[in-house]
Formats: C-alpha cells, structure tokens, sequence
C-alpha cells in the first residue's frame, strides 16, 4: 500500500502514514490541491509556519505509461497569495512513485534560521541530514555535489540561492537524466515556501522499491496501447512531429505570425528579430554545431514525445537545457533580445540561481520600461540576474520578487500579471481566449490551462464547432481538462494528441482507472478536473480574492497592441461566468453548491 | 502587391532554407487570386500547407480566399501545426469577405 510521507521541519522528524481513503484516487495536482484545501489555513503567510509543500507523483507515474514522469508541487504562493500546482518533468517523479510515496508533505520550520537540510528518500525510509555545505550554491554545483554524495542516477529536486532568500520569483528544480539542472517547477515562487522550510534539497534513490501496484493490468495495457497509438501519429506529437523536431519553441514563429508574440514588455505583439530566435533557428544550430548539442531531448525515462533539448555554446560544449518556447521569450522578445546565445546565458544563470524563467523575463523588462536598462541589452540583463540576484543584493531583492513588486519598485503601471504572477508568451490582445483563462485560473496569469480535448467530450455544446463556443465555457473547460491531466502524471503536451484523437484521451483515462482499479469513463475524468479547479477556487476565495481579481491589468483593456491595434474586450460578466459554479455543466458535473 | 511568409520545410520552394532569413516571396495582386492559386504559382504543394493566416489572423478555410493588394499570408507545414489551434478566432464571414 502506497503511503503518505510526512516532514517536519519544525522537529526535524519524519513519519509514513497511511493514505486516507479520500485521498486514494488522486495523484499530482488533484492530490496536492487537496490536501493543501484540507490543511493548509488559506490565510496564512505563505513563507510562515503553517504553509504546506506538498509533493506528487501523478496516478501513472513509476509505471511504464509513456510520457508520465511529472511531479506536481503544491502550496499557498508567495507570489499570488492563492493555491498553486507547477509540474515539472526530470527525474523526481518516477522514482517517488516507485518507492511507493503518493505524497511528500513538508510542514513547519525550522526553528534555527539560516540552517538548511537534505532530505533523502529511500526503500530504507527518510531521513533528514544537516546541508551546511549546499548553502548559498547555485543548482549546477548542488547536483553534482548530490549525485557525488548520494550516487549517480538519484533524483534530485532542489532550490537555488533564491529559494534560500526567500524570493517570489523562486522555482523548485528537478534534474534530468544527464544530472542537468533545467527542469523547473517555475512558477508561483514555490522555490521560496521550501527555503522558508529550510530545505535545500530532496534526494530519492528508487533502488530496492517495491514499484507501483497496477489493480487492473488488463485495462491499464489497453489504455497505454491507445495513448501510445495517439501520441505516435499526430502531428505535434510523433517522432519528427512539431514537438520532436522544433521543441515547444515551434511556436515563435507561429504566435508570430498572429500578431500574439509578446514583444518589448507587452507593447507589440510582432518581434522583428523572431527568426533569430524561432525554433526552426534553435534546431538548425544545434545540428549545425554538431556537438554535445540535441533536439529530440526527453526530459525523463520514458518519454516519447521528445520535446526537450540541449543547446551548445558554439566550440559545440554543452551549455544549457531547455532552449523552450516560454523561456525563449521571455528571456528573448519579451527583452527585445534576438540572440539564442545570450538568451542560452540567461536561462543557465535562472536554472543556476533558481528563479522562474517566464517570471525574470517579465520582471526584467519591466525594469527595462523603468529605465534600468535599454530593451535588447543582453549583457545588462546578465549583469541583473548574475550580481544583482544571485547575490541578494537590496536591487537583487526586489527583482527576484517578480514584475509585480518591480513596477511598484520603479513606477511602471505596464505590468502584464493576473494575481500577481507575470503573464507567459502569448499575447490576449490578439488571442482574447487565452486572456479569459489567464484572467480567471486559480494559478494567476497562466498558459498551461489552455488546451483542450474535443468538445463534445468535455460537454461543452454537443459536437458544436470548438469556435461557436462562449469563451467562458472554453475555458472553463480547459480548466479542468487541464487539472485532470495534471493529475495524472501525463506531460500535458499529450494533451495535443488527445485533442484530436478521442481514443488517445479513452486511453489515458483508462490507464489511469487501470493503476487505481476502478471504471472510469472520459466523463468521470473530466468530473474530477471540475472538481479539483473547485477546490483551488475555494480556497482563494477563503484566501480573500474575489471577482475583482479575474481581470487583465488595465493597460491592456486600454491600449491596443500593434499588429491588429485590438485592446482586450472580453466583458466582466464573461470573465465572470466561468467560476459561476451555477452555470457549469450540469450533465458533467451535476448540481455544484456555490 | 502581397506578401507570403513561408514557414519550416516550406522555405525550400522559394530557396530560402537559412531559418534566420525570412522567406518570404511577393506577388502582384490580381483580380480574383486565391491563396491556393498563389501557392501554386510559387510551387509549393497545397498538401503541404497545413496552417494558414492572413494579415495574422488564423484562417480555417485560408486557401480558397481571395487575395487583396498590400495582405500578408503565413503558411504553416504539417510539422509545424499548431497545438493552440483551438485558441485562435477564425476571421468571421464578415471579415473574409471585407
Ligand atoms: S514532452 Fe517534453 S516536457 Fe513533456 S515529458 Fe516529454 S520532454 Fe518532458
């Protein structure tokens, strides 16, 4: 029987539990979510004693379910004040997962301030063991130090120097198989809740574990054959598809073309340099150097979409990974930088430092807005991360607490946030869809709800034209799409192929009922995302937001934005209806009590 | 005169394969011309091109438009479709027509 694990950090003890019965069909987002709506004080200070970080292994993960390695972390943000999931891939999952944990749970603090801790995880059990010699360092050097220490192929899931100062902008890390430090839980600073734990680092050694328990192989074999199937033949998903060969930074040159690029701090939404830095331009140079450089990169064992990479300086040595669409940009156009070589420097000193990509993006060019420093000065922005944040300094300080407090810092009123948290890559000006989803998720400004499955599964207007479709509807059920994938310990990029191919979606469902011995139907699964969003929703309302908060910061209702010169004009009571929980989707959820 | 931007394996046709130039290839505008009749005048295989915008804005049913003096076409390949597709709001009838 998988078990819960238990950290205090208050008296530096451990204790594995039983799992609750509430608890038994959930994994990652649905587990962390809950639990942090279960035991977590929406009111408390997130960096206080009483938040919670709650670790996930999704329902497949440690099975041989392709794509599945994500682990969910969860806890009240620093950064939004709200509940927060960020997934990341690496090796963390699998390994937890195989060792038999469905959740870590780190509460309390450590009374001696400034003291750090190594937790380390294996089929022996856990113990916490004094990290004196890991403080202050950088994730590249506390990787190799942990898989010297502990053994290579361990998994390791850490934090960087801004974790340890506490910084809102401050990512959890998870290696990958090449030990690389540049897989990230980025988002909502849940790098600062496990510094203010006074935990620099998780090891889990999965040697000896019993491995996951598979209640109904027949099913579980079924559902993984049909995902497969879908994964391998859709466009974006299959080998040389447009993950595969292009990364997810494909998407330069396509959001480019839209208009929804965002350029200079959200003031265009073109980037005359795209082609610099678009993912045709990324693949050419790797290949092209022909070194320790790869497209095609899985991010962990058993990944079969391949869209990770790893970029080479020129003399062809390895320099950083992952060169993805999110970082690309925020680093890149969203600074008015055209240069993959600085942008590869930027995000290993955000890997190394450990800050939010998409977050330093946004906080940097709000600095440029400011004046700091000229749009497009790569070795300005260099300078900031490397001896302003890196080193704590009072400018450091107030960088690495994202664009929200930076524009306060500095005067600027363009800041693109939802909630507190910066706004990732895709312009809602021009795709006003997206601007719903970012307006209204628990999470804050966020891109990762923004897929979908047909919707005629998701009972959302019979077999309706996806566009016929009220934008508040759309994204409600996004929403929860997207909450059940995060459930599942699935990549949400197989959500692209399960867009198209219903089958691929009955699968993955099935996989999932397979592993936890139960009949779900796609119907079911989708329940469960609603009622996971809920929750979330819940809490952030006992957390003191309200609708006031579902809005786009005002600029952008004002402002058009070149090339289309369109202002977002969703109305309120759109943005409204999509935590309306009377008007969800009764044949899916039936009677929600608000 | 109209602008069409080729995007990934498309470049080829109009012997643009450098990523970091745009290839992008221009036609006189003529009375009537689709976006289907311009790719073929460039010699690029319409069942190659998978995703179409015009003037930025994504078009569901981009090859049979008919084309206007000073637009811009971006044309997508297979590989390069797009995962946000559904995020996107097509021209309405109004607009094509416009
Ligand atoms: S598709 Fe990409 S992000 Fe997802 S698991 Fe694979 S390599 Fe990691």
């Amino acid at each position: 029987m998988a078990k819960l694990l238990r950290v205090n950090m208050t008296d530096l003890s451990v204790r594995f539990e039983d799992v609750p019965e509430k608890y038994a069909l959930l994994g990652g987002r649905g587990l962390t979510s809950s639990i942090i709506y279960d035991e977590v004080p929406p009111l408390c200070h997130p960096l206080g004693p009483d938040n919670k970080l709650v670790i996930a292994p999704g329902i497949v993960s440690g099975t041989k379910a392709p794509t599945s390695g994500r682990t969910s972390f969860g806890g009240k943000s620093p950064l939004t004040g709200g509940i927060k999931e960020s997934n990341a891939g690496g090796l963390s999952s699998q390994k937890i997962a195989r060792l038999g944990i469905k959740a870590i749970i780190v509460e309390g603090q450590p009374k001696e301030k400034g003291r750090f801790y190594v937790l380390r995880v294996d089929k022996d059990g856990a113990r916490l063991l004094p990290a004196d010699h890991l403080k202050g360092k950088g994730m590249y050097e506390v990787c190799d130090l942990l898989w010297k220490e502990h053994g290579e192929g361990v998994a390791i899931i850490g934090i960087g120097p801004a974790g340890e100062m506490l910084m809102s902008a401050a990512g959890i890390c998870v290696n990958d198989q090449e030990n690389t430090a540049g897989r990230y839980a980025g988002r909502g600073g849940l790098g600062a809740v496990m510094g203010s734990k006074g935990l620099k680092a998780i090891v889990i050694d999965d040697r000896g574990g019993p491995g996951v328990e598979i209640k109904n192989p027949e099913l579980f074999e079924q559902g993984i054959k049909k995902l497969t199937q879908a994964s391998l033949t859709h466009d974006v998903t299959k080998k040389g598809g447009a993950l595969n060969t292009y990364g997810t930074n494909v998407l330069v040159n396509i959001m480019n073309e839209a208009g929804g690029y965002p350029t200079r701090n959200f003031s265009s939404g073109r980037f005359e340099l795209a082609s610099q830095i678009s993912g045709e331009t990324k693949a050419e140079i790797i290949h092209k150097r022909n070194g320790e450089g790869m497209t095609g990169h899985p991010c962990h064992p058993g990944c079969i979409i391949q869209c990770s990479d790893r970029w080479a300086n020129p003399d062809g040595t390895f320099k950083v990974s992952v060169m993805e669409y999110e970082s690309v940009w925020a680093l890149g156009a969203n600074c008015g930088i055209g240069d993959l070589d600085k942008i590869a420097d930027l995000i290993w000193l955000c890997n190394d430092i450990g800050v939010d990509t998409i977050e330093m993006g946004d906080t940097i060019a709000v600095a440029m807005e400011a004046g700091l420093l000229p749009f497009g000065d790569a070795d300005g922005a260099i300078r900031l991360l490397n001896e302003e944040v890196r080193h704590g300094t009072p400018l450091g300080r107030i960088l690495g607490n994202g664009c929200v407090f930076t524009g306060r810092a500095f005067g600027v009123t363009r800041v693109p946030a939802v909630k507190g948290q910066g706004m990732p890559a895709y312009e809602p000006r021009a795709v006003k869809g997206i601007g719903v989803t970012y307006a209204t998720s628990t999470m804050g400004a966020d891109h990762t709800a923004g897929y979908t499955i047909a919707p005629e599964i998701l009972g959302v207007g019979g077999k309706a034209d996806p566009f016929a479709v009220q934008k508040a509807d759309l994204s409600r059920a996004f929403q929860a799409t997207t909450a059940f994938i995060d459930s599942t310990g699935y990549c949400l990029f197989d959500a692209f192929c399960v867009l198209d191919i219903p089958e691929g979606f009955e699968g993955m469902v099935e996989s999932c009922a397979g592993v936890l011995g139960v009949n779900w139907t796609t119907q079911d699964a989708i329940r469960l995302g609603y009622e996971i969003i809920r929750k979330e929703r819940l809490f952030n309302e006992a957390a003191g937001f309200t609708r006031a908060h579902d809005r786009l910061p005002d600029f952008m209702t004002k402002e058009p934005l070149p090339p289309h010169n369109t202002v977002f004009d969703v109305p309120p009571e759109e943005l409204d209806a999509v935590y309306d929980f009377s008007k969800w989707p009764k044949e899916v959820v039936g009677e929600v009590a608000g | 005169m109209i602008e069409i931007h080729l995007y990934g394996d498309l470049r080829r046709y109009i012997g643009q394969e450098d990523p970091r130039q745009d290839a992008v290839a221009f036609l006189n505008a003529r009375l009537g011309l689709t976006v289907a009749e311009a790719l073929q005048e460039l010699g690029v295989p319409l069942d190659e091109a998978r995703h179409i915008f015009i003037n930025g804005l994504y078009d569901p049913e981009g090859l049979e438009r008919k084309l206007q003096d000073g637009d811009r076409v971006g044309v997508f390949p297979r590989n390069m479709t797009m995962p946000h597709i559904r995020l996107f709001a097509p021209r309405t009838k109004h607009e094509s027509q416009a």
